[in-house]
């Protein structure tokens, strides 16, 4: 799907500002412009831009899915898993508030050690998500040279390029 | 003895309704009244004055506060209590949103809508926002009032200093760009539009970033949360991207408001948006979409955009962070309209709405 560049007539759509104090006009021109330059940037760098401007992967290079899920599973993890206690009451006559403690009691300990198993699950989560993601920057290092290799050659261009400009304004 | 009480499917600690809830009866009880909660579940630290419906005894000359913000069988005894019921609406999230990661839960939403209409008939009603107050309006409430929530913005500043905030924010000073997104991890909230703007501007503008999501996991929509663990390792962005729970204001949120570079929000639903506010206090630049509550808790402060367009994002929040004229008339901005929030300023109102509520209750013969 290729995505047009917003017009900065259809910027003025996207972007509301309602702060009078702000230049509206001014900052939706500068958007439009930025848009104008990233594409071209990002054709040099041999990226996808119209995947990503629709929020979609960078490269049609393969990702290893399994491993990554995994790590996101891991990582994902809430760091804070605290469990609060909630309670539905008995509707038992008289008994009910001793009853209503009582099980307060019990889900306390239970929620204290569901909640220090947790942590300690956590713990060891990020320490494993950690080992294996430093696993995967190491096998995917050899794509990431070839990438920088290429970024490297773009900038000796523009570097030529505009060496070649400013000696012909010298002349 | 004068009796106010309220209503509420549930009762949790440090969440928008549950605050409220709390706030009201603190200050009925400060004016005289007796108060208590009639709630199916509620944590224990409110135990004192929790009631189940079960055990609630009824009677014509208690005034009842109706707090609805989900579909729950609790509506159903609001609707047949003795005494004066006001409907007070916290919005219900619209069931298209989870249809696909929620379908069990999307039908109580639907449930919520439908007990909206039911209470119609009220002959006043409140609302926590304006937007939510168009809403009645809509589907046929005669009268509505705005009454705002006392945020917790003053419990925010007392821990600006504590150790837990002072961790995230040394964490995150480390020479990255940090957007921010404060919010439950629901469909809704739309985090993986988030995600895909965040993708634009890490691989197109800036590398050295990172995107950090506070806030619990959905139980309602688990197969939500999975997708975003998903689209994550899809987009590549793993190491990129913190999903870090909830994050209560003792456990350190305000390091992750002090350490943001940009709040994005580009939630489909808000009744109102909390975090919006707090970022604002602390001078976070807000970038929003343009949807349900969100523009009126803004007002005119923070950047809008119409569509959650990856590109028009990712640019507008990069001048949000980069561009310092612009960020700073931003801020100029939204410190103005943080101001009207202010913790006091909504407790007078409330004590002013409640206070009105409460003698009507004494004067009043009138019956829903």
């Amino acid at each position: 799907m290729t995505r047009t560049p917003p017009s900065p007539a259809e910027i003025a759509d996207l972007i509301e500002i309602r702060d009078p104090a702000i230049d509206a006009t001014d900052v939706r021109a500068r958007v439009a412009d930025a848009l104008i330059r990233r594409r071209a940037w990002a054709e040099r760098e041999g990226l996808s831009y119209d995947a990503l401007a629709s929020g979609q992967p960078a490269t049609s290079a393969p990702s290893p899915d399994a491993l990554r899920a995994a790590i996101e599973r891991l990582q994902g993890a809430p760091a804070h898993p605290m469990t609060s206690l909630l309670l539905t009451p008995s509707t038992t006559p008289l008994l009910g508030g001793l009853f209503r403690r009582f099980r307060a009691l019990v889900h306390n300990v239970a929620i204290f050690y569901v909640n220090r198993s947790a942590n300690t699950q956590h713990v060891f989560n990020q320490a494993a998500a950690g080992s294996i993601y430093a696993l995967a920057r190491a096998a995917e290092s050899a794509g990431e040279l070839d990438a920088l290799k290429k970024r490297v050659s773009s900038l000796e261009r523009e570097i030529r390029e505009l060496r070649q400009q400013i000696a012909g304004e010298v002349k | 003895m004068r009796e106010i009480n309220q209503i509420v499917p549930r009762l949790a600690h440090a969440d928008a309704v549950g605050n409220q809830v709390v706030e009201i009866r603190n200050w009925l009880v400060a004016a005289g009244f007796e108060s208590r909660v009639i709630t199916l579940e509620w944590d224990a630290r409110f135990a004192d004055y929790c009631v189940h419906p079960d055990n609630y005894k009824d009677g014509p000359s208690k005034l009842t506060l109706f707090h609805h913000c989900v579909g729950s069988g609790i509506s159903d005894l609001a609707l047949t209590l003795k005494g004066r019921v006001i409907p007070y609406y916290h919005n219900v999230t619209p069931a298209r949103f989870y249809s696909r990661y929620g379908p069990n839960f999307a039908g109580y939403l639907e449930m919520g809508r439908a007990q909206l209409r039911q209470h119609a008939a009220a002959p006043y009603a409140l609302a926590a926002s304006e937007y939510n107050r168009l809403e009645m309006l809509e589907v046929g409430y005669k009268q509505v009032e705005v009454l705002p929530y006392v945020i917790g913005l003053d419990r925010l500043r007392l821990t600006v200093d504590c150790p837990a905030a002072m961790d995230v924010v040394r964490r995150l000073d480390d020479g990255l760009v940090t957007w921010l997104f404060v919010g439950r991890v629901a469909p809704n909230k739309r985090q993986d539009s988030v995600i895909r703007a965040f993708n634009y501007y890490h691989r197109l503008i800036n590398p050295r970033s990172r995107l950090v999501f506070v806030g619990g996991f959905d139980l309602s929509s688990p197969e939500y949360a999975e997708m975003l663990r998903t689209l994550v390792g899809e987009l590549r962005l793993t190491g990129s991207v913190e999903f870090s729970g909830s994050i209560s204001p003792e456990a350190g949120l305000a390091g992750y408001y002090q350490a943001a570079d940009v709040f994005v929000c580009l939630s489909e639903h808000e009744g109102f948006c909390i975090p919006l506010i707090e970022a604002m206090q602390f001078d976070t630049p807000v970038l929003a979409l343009n949807s349900s509550g969100v523009p009126y808790a803004l007002g005119n402060a923070g950047v809008l955009v119409a569509e959650s367009r990856p590109d028009v994002v990712a640019e507008a929040a990069h001048l949000l962070i980069s561009d310092d004229g612009l960020r700073q008339q931003t801020l100029a901005h939204q410190r103005q309209r943080r101001m009207m929030f202010e913790p006091d300023i909504a407790r007078a109102r409330l004590g002013e709405v409640v206070g009105r509520l409460a003698a009507g209750s004494l004067n009043s013969s009138d019956r829903k």
